[in-house]
This record gives C-alpha cells, sequence and structure tokens, in this order.
C-alpha cells in the first residue's frame, strides 16, 4: 500500500507539473475558432514541404549521437577503469563542453574554421582543402553535429562511467581468469554496461533533436527552426506546437526499437553490497592509449573553445564588467540548479522505478508517458507553463511569481532526462533483494532506505550531475517564465550578447563555466565521502 | 509530519515572492545594457521600483512578445519598452496595450506616435549599410541596399534572417515602398547574388568586422558597438538621395489591466523625455533622439540629418503578415 500510493504520489507530480502544460498546448492546436481542426497538422502531414527538414533533424541527430558516443564512450571506460594519471582532472575538465551554452561553442568553432579563421588558415594551406570548403562545412548539418557532439559527448562520457562502477566485480574477475582483458571487456563488460550506454545516446539523439540555438547560428533548416520561425515570426503558437509533433512521433519510434532491443534482456548486474569494488586495469599500453585519447579530446572539446574564450577577454576589466553583469545571476542560477537537480533526482527516482522496477503491465505504457515529451522544444514548455500557471488565484500567483516557476520549467524540460537515467541504474538492481527485504516484514519504505538507495549511489550521483548541469544552462524554457528579479547566469549572458563588446561576452561565458564547476567540484567530493569503493586493481 | 512541515516552511520561505508595492513591472525588447541604465535612473530619480524583464536577440529565444501574448489573461507587466517599432502594432491587434497619451512627448513628431495612443516613440536606429574598410574603399563603398544585388558585390553581402527583428521590419518597409514586384525583384537579384543569410544583426556585424564579407545590412548600435571595439568598419546610411533610410524608434506602451498603472504612466513619461533620449545618444548604442533641440555626441546623428523612409509603423505591422510567406521561402525555410 505504501508503495502504491508512493509512486501514485510522484506519477500524478509528473502528469501535473511535466505532462499536462504540454498537453494544455497540443489540446490547444487542434482547437480554431471554437471548433477542433486539424488544418496545422494536415500541413504538415499531408504537403511534402517538411519532408526536407526532418530529414535534417535526423541526420543532425544520427550524427552527433554516433560521435558523442565514439567520443564518450571510451573516455567514460578509460575514466572509469584504468589508473590513468590526472584522471580527476580530466573527468571536470569533460563537464566544460557541457556547461559553456552550446551556441558560445558554435560561435568559436565558426571563428576558427570561417574564411578567415585560424584554423581555415591552417587546414588550407596544409591539406588539399581550400578555404570556402572547409567554411562551408561549419555552416552545414555535418557542422552543426560537430559542435553538438562537442556539446553534448559529456553525457555518454558520464553514464557510461557510472555503469562501469557500478558493475558487481566478480562478474569481470570470473572473466579475467579465463581470458585477456579486451575479451572480457567485449564480453562481460560491455554487453552489461549496454542499456546504459542506449540510453545516453537515447538523450543525446532526443537533446539534438530539440536543439535550437546552433542550427540557428549556422543557418540549418531543422525542425526546431520550424518551431521557432512559427512562434517568433508569425506569432502562431498552434503552428508552432503542431511543428513539434513530429518530433513526438520520432521519440515514440525510437522508445519502441529500445524496447524491441530489451526484450527477454537482463541487466541485473548490481553486488549484494553496498560498498561494491571497482576493478581498474593497470595495463602500460592500456594507460597510453587512454592518455593519448584523452588528451585529444580534452584538446578538440575542451581546450580550442575555452581557449578561444580566454583569448577574447583581452582585458581584466572585462571579468568586472561580466561579473557586474551577472552579480544576480550567479547566485540565482546556483541556489535554482541545486534545488531543481535534487527534485529532478527525487523525483526521477520514483519515476525510474515506476517505470522499470514494477512488476505490472502498467510499467511499460509509464515508461513511454514519461519519456514521449522529452524532445518538445523549450518554447513550447514555457509558454505551456505560462497558460497553466499564470492565473489570478493565490496559489498559481504564488507559483508563478516566484523562483517555483523556474523550478517547475526544470522539470517539464528535464524530468524525462533524469528519470530516465535513474531507469537504466535501477535496472540493474535484481528483483530478488527487494523482494527479501520485503519477506523479512520491513515496509518499503524501509527497503527503500536500506537497500534501494543505498545501492543506487553511483545512480543517483549521474543523475544529480547530469541534472545540475543541465539546469545551470537551460535558457529556452526560464526565458518565458521567470519573474523579475530571478534571471540565471544563460539569461544573464544571452541578453547581453547582442550588442555587449565580446571581451565581455567571452568573460561572461567563463564566469559561467567557473560557477558551474565550483558547486559540481564540491558535490563531487562530497559524495566520494557518501559512497565509498574501494578499488581492485589488475 | 514534523520534518514535512519543516520541509514546506522552508521551501516558502525560499521563495522570494514578486509582492505589488510602489513597483512597477517593465518588458523590454532594448537591449538590456543601454536599458537597464535608464531603468536603474528613473528608480533613482522617482522612488519606484523598476523589476524589469530583459529579452534575448530575436534570433536566440522567442522573446518577451510570445510571453506578453501567453499572458494576456492575467498580465504581469505594467509596461512595454519595444526596441523596434512594430513589436508594439501587433500587441495593439491582439488587444493586448491600451492608449496613453503621454504629456511629455508632446514634442515628439507626430509620425513616431501612434495616433490613438498605443504607443509612443523615442530614440531611434536606422537600418544602415556595414562595410570593412580594409576591403572596401571610400570611394567603393555602396551607397545604397540596391547596389548590394550587382554583380560586383557577389558572394560579400550578409543580412540577417529577414523573417526576425528589425530585417523583418525593413524587408516590410521596402514592399510598402516599392511595391510587391520591385521588392520580389530586389529580394531575388540579391539572392542569385549570392548573399549571406545570417541568424542575427551582431552575426552581420562579426562577418563584416572579421572580413569574411564586405559588406553587410545591419543596425546602427551593432555598428557602433563594431567602431567601438576597433574593427575596421564603417557606416554608410543608405539611400539618402532617393528612398532614404528605415528609421527605427524605440516604442513604449501600457499593457492592458495590469497592476500598476499610475506608475507604468510615470514609467512611460520619463521613457519619452528628451533626458532618455539624451542618455540614449551618448550610450554605446548611440541612438538618434527623435526631438530636434537633444544635443548629441559629434559622431551621432540627428534624425534631421538623415533622409527618413517615408512609411507608417502600422501599415508595415500589417504587411510583414503580408509577405511573412513570401520571406520563409526566400530565406530558405
Amino acid at each position: 500500500m505504501q508503495k502504491k500510493l508512493t509512486l501514485g504520489f510522484f506519477f500524478t507530480l509528473f502528469l501535473c507539473t511535466t505532462f499536462l502544460p504540454i498537453v494544455w498546448m497540443f489540446g490547444n492546436s487542434i482547437y480554431e475558432e471554437g471548433r477542433f481542426s486539424f488544418v496545422y497538422y494536415s500541413d504538415i502531414f499531408l504537403t511534402l514541404k517538411y519532408g526536407r527538414v526532418i530529414s535534417n533533424s535526423l541526420i543532425l541527430a544520427s550524427i552527433t549521437t554516433v560521435v558523442s558516443s565514439f567520443i564518450g564512450v571510451p573516455a567514460g571506460f578509460f575514466l572509469a577503469k584504468t589508473s590513468l594519471p590526472l584522471k580527476n582532472y580530466f573527468k571536470i575538465c569533460f563537464f566544460i563542453p557541457l556547461i559553456i551554452p552550446s551556441y558560445i561553442i558554435g560561435i568559436a568553432w565558426a571563428n576558427l574554421l570561417g574564411k578567415t579563421g585560424f584554423l581555415n588558415n591552417v587546414f588550407s594551406q596544409y591539406t588539399l582543402l581550400s578555404p570556402e570548403s572547409i567554411s562551408n562545412f561549419i555552416y552545414s548539418v555535418y557542422g552543426v553535429s560537430f559542435i553538438l557532439s562537442i556539446n553534448l559527448f559529456p553525457v555518454v562520457v558520464l553514464v557510461t562511467e557510472y555503469a562501469l562502477k557500478s558493475i558487481n566485480p566478480r562478474l569481470e574477475e570470473g572473466g579475467l581468469i579465463m581470458g585477456s582483458v579486451f575479451q572480457v571487456f567485449r564480453q562481460i563488460t560491455f554487453p552489461l554496461i549496454a542499456p546504459a550506454i542506449l540510453s545516453g545516446m537515447m538523450i543525446v539523439f532526443v537533446l539534438s533533436l530539440s536543439e535550437f540555438g546552433v542550427p540557428s547560428l549556422l543557418q540549418v533548416n531543422v525542425l526546431t527552426t520550424q518551431i521557432f520561425t512559427q512562434f517568433s515570426a508569425f506569432y502562431n503558437e498552434k503552428a508552432a506546437t503542431a511543428s513539434a509533433f513530429p518530433l513526438i512521433i520520432i521519440t515514440f519510434i525510437l522508445i519502441m526499437l529500445e524496447k524491441i532491443y530489451m526484450r527477454g534482456k537482463s541487466f541485473e548486474i548490481l553486488g549484494r553490497t553496498s560498498s561494491n569494488s571497482t576493478i581498474q586495469y593497470n595495463i602500460t599500453w592500456l594507460n597510453v592509449v587512454g592518455i593519448t585519447f584523452c588528451t585529444l579530446v580534452l584538446i578538440i572539446c575542451v581546450i580550442i573553445p575555452l581557449s578561444t574564450l580566454i583569448f577574447n577577454t583581452k582585458t581584466i576589466s572585462a571579468y568586472h564588467d561580466a561579473i557586474l553583469l551577472a552579480r544576480n545571476g550567479i547566485t540565482n542560477s546556483i541556489l535554482f540548479a541545486s534545488i531543481g537537480a535534487t527534485f529532478l533526482t527525487f523525483i526521477g527516482f520514483f519515476l525510474g522505478y515506476l517505470s522499470e522496477n514494477i512488476r505490472s503491465r502498467f510499467k511499460s505504457s509509464a515508461a513511454i508517458f514519461i519519456w514521449l515529451f522529452f524532445a518538445v522544444p523549450a518554447t513550447v514548455s514555457g509558454i505551456g507553463l505560462i497558460k497553466l500557471w499564470n492565473r489570478p488565484e493565490g496559489a498559481c500567483q504564488f507559483i508563478y511569481s516566484s523562483l517555483w516557476i523556474v523550478i517547475l520549467g526544470y522539470g517539464v524540460r528535464f524530468l524525462p532526462l533524469s528519470s530516465r537515467i535513474m531507469a537504466n541504474y535501477l535496472k540493474q538492481i535484481p528483483y530478488s533483494m527487494e523482494e527479501a527485504g520485503t519477506v523479512t516484514g520491513a515496509s518499503w519504505f524501509r527497503v527503500l532506505g536500506n537497500i534501494l538507495l543505498p545501492l543506487q549511489g553511483y545512480g543517483l550521483i549521474a543523475t544529480w550531475l547530469i541534472s545540475f548541469m543541465f539546469c545551470i544552462g537551460e535558457l529556452g524554457t526560464t526565458i518565458l517564465v521567470y519573474p523579475p528579479g530571478h534571471e540565471t547566469l544563460p539569461i544573464a549572458l544571452f541578453t547581453v550578447m547582442a550588442n555587449s563588446p565580446t571581451d565581455v561576452v567571452s568573460a561572461l561565458s567563463i564566469i559561467i563555466v567557473v560557477m558551474t564547476l565550483l558547486p559540481v567540484g564540491v558535490f563531487l567530493a562530497v559524495s566520494r565521502y557518501l559512497v565509498k569503493v574501494p578499488q581492485l586493481t589488475f | 509530519m514534523k520534518s514535512i512541515s519543516i520541509i514546506f516552511l522552508a521551501l516558502v520561505l525560499l521563495a522570494k515572492v514578486c509582492s505589488a508595492g510602489n513597483e512597477v513591472v517593465v518588458y523590454t525588447s532594448e537591449d538590456k545594457i543601454f536599458s537597464e541604465p535608464v531603468l536603474q535612473a528613473f528608480e533613482k530619480k522617482t522612488g519606484i521600483k523598476v523589476r524589469a524583464i530583459y529579452d534575448t536577440e530575436e534570433t536566440k529565444s522567442t522573446g518577451l512578445a510570445n510571453r506578453l501574448i501567453a499572458e494576456k489573461d492575467n498580465p504581469q507587466a505594467d509596461v512595454f519598452w519595444s526596441g523596434d517599432p512594430v513589436r508594439p502594432a501587433l500587441l495593439e491587434f491582439k488587444g493586448i496595450i491600451t492608449p496613453y497619451f503621454s504629456g511629455v512627448a508632446a514634442d515628439i513628431p507626430r509620425s513616431y506616435k501612434d495616433e490613438d495612443g498605443h504607443w509612443t516613440g523615442f530614440s531611434a536606429r536606422a537600418r544602415i549599410i556595414l562595410y570593412n574598410t580594409n576591403l572596401v574603399s571610400m570611394d567603393e563603398r555602396p551607397l545604397s541596399i540596391f547596389d548590394l544585388a550587382k554583380p560586383r558585390w557577389r558572394g560579400q553581402v550578409a543580412i540577417a534572417n529577414p523573417l526576425f527583428g528589425t530585417t523583418s521590419i525593413h524587408m516590410s518597409a521596402l514592399f510598402i515602398i516599392l511595391g510587391d514586384e520591385k521588392a520580389m525583384k530586389f529580394l531575388n537579384d540579391l539572392k542569385a547574388n549570392g548573399v549571406k543569410i545570417v541568424s542575427s544583426n551582431s552575426e552581420v556585424r562579426r562577418l563584416v568586422a572579421r572580413g569574411e564579407v564586405k559588406v553587410g545590412i545591419t543596425d546602427t548600435d551593432d555598428a557602433n558597438v563594431a567602431i567601438k571595439e576597433g574593427s575596421p568598419v564603417k557606416v554608410v546610411f543608405p539611400d539618402q538621395s532617393t528612398i532614404g533610410t528605415l528609421i527605427m524608434p524605440n516604442m513604449v506602451c501600457l499593457i492592458k489591466d495590469s497592476t500598476n498603472q499610475e506608475n507604468g504612466k510615470k514609467l512611460i513619461d520619463y521613457l519619452v523625455s528628451s533626458e532618455v533620449e539624451k542618455s540614449l545618444a551618448f550610450a554605446m548604442c548611440a541612438q538618434m533622439p527623435l526631438r530636434y533641440d537633444v544635443r548629441t555626441p559629434a559622431d551621432v546623428l540627428t534624425i534631421a540629418a538623415i533622409k527618413g523612409m517615408n512609411i507608417n509603423y502600422h501599415d508595415v505591422a500589417m504587411k510583414l503578415g503580408e509577405i511573412g510567406e513570401f520571406l520563409k521561402q526566400w530565406a530558405g525555410y
């Protein structure tokens, strides 16, 4: 009963906070002049004009997913499984591309690879490529994919790293007695973390589908630019919402494909105690490959964009000006993102449990419900929140005029993300453990507190970190709903970047990176004490 | 139960609720770095607390106009300070703003005020041609936007997406002045000449300043930022001997049924004052005062020194709706 009531409560909370604003928007889009009308939908599905933008969106998301995985999975492996020197520095640095707004990374690379850019000059001088072809690359769907891969690969790194750390070491130990490290990884480790990697890939796919800033900057026409055009050029929210519908269909197809892949497979890999050890390979050639790979990733994805920003901030006074512009945003961002990430991790845990660990037919419908609207662009969610919460009644007005509307915005945008990540970690817990607790007569809350939550230490950390970084960078929904005096760092950055000097904008971007890394560092340090892990070296 | 009560209390205390008092809520699409000092000066002068929401460039987020439309049934803003002259007309069509005739604006020329009092203009920007002085000499510089469709400038011109912001207003004004046929021909010629359509006016500025294109069409404030940064660029006010340059004043309007109407009116009176026009002329945006007697820095022209396009901003807003589909196709959307 406790379990049913708790899960029911959190699912209802999800429906009210996340589901309703978006359903409201879609409901509104089929109601025109007092009657039901599918005019905007027929425009999309009965004409061919959206064919090209849908295919552009799919190409963009596919390339981004593949490239991010090729970078993220090995990087996650080297961080979790090798005794790489400076491992913790690499880890912290790999967060940076996720923190710098993708738009800023886009500008940095457009400057470097544009016709008069430094790297364009280098490549055109020492390779057969012409300056035009290099410039054309960056202003194409491939250029956008390249930038988004840089921006999103940390998601795959984090998910992979923590999934590898969660594996019961006995499984790998058994393999190592019989075979080589490579064989163990290919036949034991990789298949066991496949759902986590798949989950990371799906998150990257959907995030790149719903990305607007970089395609807009580089003038690549995708579904999100169509949606934006309907909102900002034609002020037609119904047509804009209808244009988001193909994104939902694509997400639905993805969920179905994943279900087919997962059918009949078991991923229950956690040990029986909270202090699982992690196997680390101390093999010279593996360390050399690891350090080479991670350094290369660091240069391309972190040092190049970051040094461009540092190079642009020529004076110390730029930092002074930037701090003045961002003074409110710093505290607001850290406070809101911390509350948001905690809220997302907490509710995400129960929703993840609901969509993975219950023994009921409702499980798969819950998973679809939770994940379905993840690709809906921020603007649609933002307008939906305004329509739902901007009312003169006391409670609604209280929420709409306070930080809670921003937190609700984070919920609408990222609750599918956090519950998805949690679901994949929860998948690793054998159901028998919970049953054992229940058989001894423990209440469900006790089972939760003494068995499930302690076993999910890594899952909770990974979910909180990813949620925190997404919350702190959120712009699209927040800018539509934030009350006066509640501006966040991305809002501070984007509201001043139009006509502020380049050095101040670059300094502000660096401040965002530092201000995000500080709490992340503190969190990682604290979480080390919470989840203590002995390491076995091979 | 006790712990739940404590958590609930903590959550409530965390919420810095925006309470009504001696305050005014303003939404502004004028760039924050220029509008914030003006609003702070008002606060200091009157003691009325200003709570402002600022906007991004139109191509970076969906913007305040959509927020105002969505909030129509329970408006949160008292005043909308628009950085362009068309958004207020759009809000007027949607019934979101209410008339207010400010006595302070009596000496602002009639063409910059709505005759029904829905909006009042002050300090203006202009649509200009920005050229890179390392690549284009003074004698070669284009003096008309129509020059940019000539083979000489092939692949060397940048313009922001014409569906958004001041570029869309410029396009609409051209359709009114030239007529649909001529305007479409000009835009098609421009496209055939390899014009580079980029995301925003600041992106036009960036490309011209870096020499990736020789010239671009943008706004005076963007141009002025590039000049102040030391970029090798100069400005041409185009078509001074023919159709004139498009002038785009800021506009301010009162939101219908808002909470602080009286304070909203006081803020409007302040914004349309010559004091604000002067401060915006001396700011980095170098906006041109609409009054003839406001002192400006030596490098900021007054409205009297420029031949402006003869257009009505209401008509521009109406035309924008008509040409939207053409512009969408033209921009490849």
